[in-house]
């Protein structure tokens, strides 16, 4: 349950941080793609290199370990980007 | 915002929801499979006793995440030792399983690796009468007609418990000295900076609670810089792996629910899918309870920011481009996210699944998994948009 319940709150962050970083908006995600609005990088990247940091530093510190790493297929992950990036393109979500 | 339209949001939501909690506490099935399991992770893709293309078993049946159903041991086990715990090695202990996944051919199946398996056809009627009264994940089948004479090819090896210790930070390198020490400066004169910036602020102007007021009016503000919005995804990236044990997600969850839905509907053709009978097996999981969350997390800021109301088509970009007509909007969007989630399938996650956090972990799939998308992304877009750039 209290499993649950951090799961709900981190969505709850998760939404948030999306929310104002103008993830939820179609020009936003669109404007990648065009090289007119390049918020989704800025903001992508920089959760990257802030999770990054903190979560090698958890594991190096030995606080946390790291959950089941997204499995690498080189095809798989290649096609399905290319699937994906057509939606991403049309749908603007 | 008007109280009506987020009356309506939040009953439409609440319907929702209890559909999905409804929905997915039915059915369980038995092997699940919902995340990349350490035994491909190792066995496979880190190449550590690769079996994917050793036999003819493998090659048909190592596409999927399966070797857990067969094989058994700890799928989710975070060290070699204890992921290998109560194996099954020999053919003859893992017959039954078969059934698991093919009960409608199981005849055919048997037949096709009769040879590996070292049964003969008289044995077939009794195998199949035995089948069709052994419940699933029952005793096993051959043992039960040949007390264990049978013997199929065995894996003699053990799988060597030869995964690395994850290495510790090694000081007498003179490079991670540097780059402490580059940190270390980073952060500090970060902090001096940052005190000596409040400090000269608060001599400008000499209020109470400016800095909390501030504050507020940076919350509530509709657009954040994009750097203060992905702290805070990285900071709660952080946190859903110390605390949750989990990565963030959001297109996984999607197909669980769709997977929930199919099972309500459709019974008989989804348990006899592969995909949403293991890679998605129906449930109410740590990835649905986020993505719950998420829902409300969005709302949250819209509310914070006084701009939450129900609302169709109202972007500024797509009216440009597109005019004023929702319908197209709705299709274009339907269409798009068929492209989304079937990629997202595809490649085992999604932007914030897949691209972030396995990002954040530094693995090589997310990289892949980025290209692919900014180059079909910009090639699409280039098609669209090109006369109304």
């Amino acid at each position: 349950m209290f499993s649950y319940l951090v799961a709900l709150l981190l969505g709850i962050s998760f939404g948030f941080a999306l929310n104002k970083g103008g993830l939820t908006r179609y020009g936003n995600i669109v404007g990648v793609f065009r090289f007119t609005n390049l918020t989704v990088i800025k903001f992508m990247l920089t959760a990257l290199v802030v999770g990054g940091v903190g979560v090698y530093l958890l594991n190096t510190w030995g606080v946390a370990s790291f959950p089941n790493l997204p499995a690498t297929y080189i095809v798989g992950n290649l096609l399905g980007g290319l699937v994906f990036g057509i939606g991403m393109a049309l749908s603007g979500y | 915002m008007t109280g009506k339209n987020l009356i309506y949001i939040l009953a439409v939501f609440c319907l929702f929801s209890v559909c999905a909690v409804w929905l997915t506490t039915g059915e369980r099935v038995q092997a699940q499979c919902t995340t990349p399991s350490s035994c491909k992770t190792c066995h496979e893709v880190q190449g550590q006793k690769p079996v994917s293309s050793t036999t003819d078993w493998h090659r048909q049946h190592a596409v999927f995440d399966f070797c857990e159903t067969c094989h058994g041991g700890d799928r989710l086990a975070e060290d070699a030792a204890s992921a290998h715990l109560g194996m099954r090695l020999t053919l003859a202990e893992m017959s039954t399983t078969c059934k698991s996944c093919h009960p409608t051919e199981l005849d055919t199946c048997l037949r096709t690796y009769a040879g590996i398996l070292g049964i003969g056809e008289e044995d077939f009627d009794l195998i199949l009468e035995s089948a069709s009264s052994t419940p699933l994940g029952g005793a096993s089948l051959l043992e039960q007609i040949q007390s264990g004479t049978l013997v199929g090819p065995q894996i003699t090896e053990q799988a060597e418990t030869n995964v690395e210790d994850t290495a510790s930070l090694d000081w007498s390198n003179p490079l991670n000295i540097i780059l402490a020490v580059l940190l270390g400066g980073g952060v500090i004169g970060g902090i001096i900076y940052v005190a000596w910036n409040e400090r000269r602020l608060r001599r400008q102007q000499k209020e109470g609670l400016a800095a909390l007021s501030r504050l507020v009016a940076f919350v509530r503000r509709e657009n954040w810089t994009p750097y203060a919005a992905g702290v805070l995804l990285g900071l709660t990236g952080i946190l859903a792996v110390l605390v949750g044990k989990h990565l963030l997600t959001a297109s996984g969850p999607v197909a669980t629910i769709a997977s929930s839905i199919l099972h309500t509907v459709l019974p008989a053709q989804a348990g006899a899918n592969m995909y949403f009978r293991f890679v998605v097996p129906p449930e109410l999981n740590w990835s649905v309870v986020l993505f719950i969350g998420i829902f409300f997390g969005g709302m949250l800021g819209a509310l914070s920011s006084g701009t939450l109301r129900l609302r169709w088509n109202d972007d500024p970009v797509w009216r440009k481009v597109f005019g004023r007509s929702t319908w197209k909007r709705i299709l274009l969007g339907f269409v798009g996210a068929l492209f989304l989630q079937y990629g997202a399938s595809i490649a085992g996650g999604c932007t914030s699944g897949l691209a972030i956090s396995g990002g954040m972990l530094l693995t090589p799939s997310a990289f892949l998994f980025m290209a692919g998308m900014f180059i079909s992304g910009i090639i699409t877009a280039w098609l669209i948009y090109r006369r109304r750039y």
